[in-house]
């Protein structure tokens, strides 16, 4: 058989399809760890009923939501994913280095396979282009979302500025 | 039928119809064997799993504001939510590992052990599904009846 070049071939696609698979597996299982398992990073039902009340006082919209029943009680036993820890969380760079490779791991993983399915099931050429040029504008605006997300996620700090660093090194 | 596709001059002569109503005629004509079964459901459990990355992504736009944030995650503690959630680890945990038994038999080339590896697939999927799961759904499914 004549050798094709990697690129029609789909070697390249094949082959990371494999190490962001391994990886996104990694990588689950640290966000499953903190986003759905009975740990600290979550909040039992007193704690989250000690955030409500605070946040309750501190902003004034929230207590307007829980009045209208938008946010809901805690249920017994059970562990809840809070404002307050995730943004404390993801103002960590080492977490929000984290989220970007998962994303970006995972947005590529995602839409590979969705192209190899468009490849097996969609011969006719007009809607083929139609749809890949649609999931093209599609994962730009998620990485984009995604990105912006977990960039600007976390406990608002004020900008450091140039001045305080050499004021602070003195 | 079965030799036009097994012989691979004349397999490229098979006529194709495209079209969504043929393809699904197409996967239920696919051999019902265990790495087919475990592609087929591999390849649906994919695409629920992008479906939802792109809600997640989506979802997670309320995080710059506590309060819309938090009514958010109010609404994804509905009984309904929490069900899906646990329909999603499922997607998630036969995904990955029929993924990594893919990757075993790719790399280390375990072809030989492979139906007995879909077989471990699938236990480890159950076993992982209820250990992961039950801390999900109990505050919902299970505590109530239980008090």
């Amino acid at each position: 058989m004549q050798q094709r070049s990697v690129k029609k071939s789909g070697a390249f696609g094949w082959y990371f399809q494999r190490v962001t698979g391994v990886a996104i597996v990694i990588l689950f299982i640290g966000h499953f760890w903190v986003q759905h398992m009975p740990t600290d990073a979550l909040s039992d039902k007193d704690e989250y009923e000690m955030i409500r009340e605070a946040y309750k006082n501190k902003y004034p919209d929230y207590k307007k939501a829980i009045e209208e029943g938008k946010i809901s009680e805690a249920k017994e036993g059970e562990h809840l994913i809070t404002y307050e820890k995730v943004t404390a969380r993801l103002s960590n760079p080492v977490w929000k280095v984290f989220n970007i490779l998962f994303l970006v791991f995972g947005l590529y993983h995602g839409f590979n396979g969705i192209f190899n399915i468009i490849d097996d099931y969609i011969r006719n050429r007009p809607v083929r282009i139609g749809i890949i040029s649609i999931t093209w504008v599609l994962i730009f605006l998620l990485l984009i979302q995604g990105s912006l997300t977990i960039i600007t996620a976390g406990v608002y700090q004020p900008p450091i500025g140039i001045e305080n660093i050499i004021g602070g090194m003195n | 039928m079965s030799n036009l596709e097994q012989n691979p001059k004349q397999a490229a002569k098979y006529q194709y119809t495209h079209g969504l109503v043929e393809a699904f005629k197409q996967i239920l004509a696919y051999r019902k064997f265990s790495g087919m079964t475990a592609w087929i459901i591999h390849r649906l459990s994919g695409i629920g799993l992008v479906i939802y990355l792109i809600l997640h992504i989506n979802g997670l736009k309320a995080l710059y504001d506590p309060v819309q944030f938090d009514i958010v995650m109010s609404a994804y503690r509905s009984p309904l939510f929490k069900f899906g959630e646990f329909i999603l680890l499922a997607l998630v945990v036969y995904h990955s590992i029929n993924g990594v038994r893919i990757v075993l038999i790719d790399v280390l080339g375990w072809t030989v052990h492979q139906k007995r590896l879909y077989v471990i697939t699938i236990a480890l999927s159950l076993l992982l599904l209820i250990l992961g799961g039950y801390p999900i759904i109990a505050p919902y499914f299970i505590n109530p009846f239980l008090n």
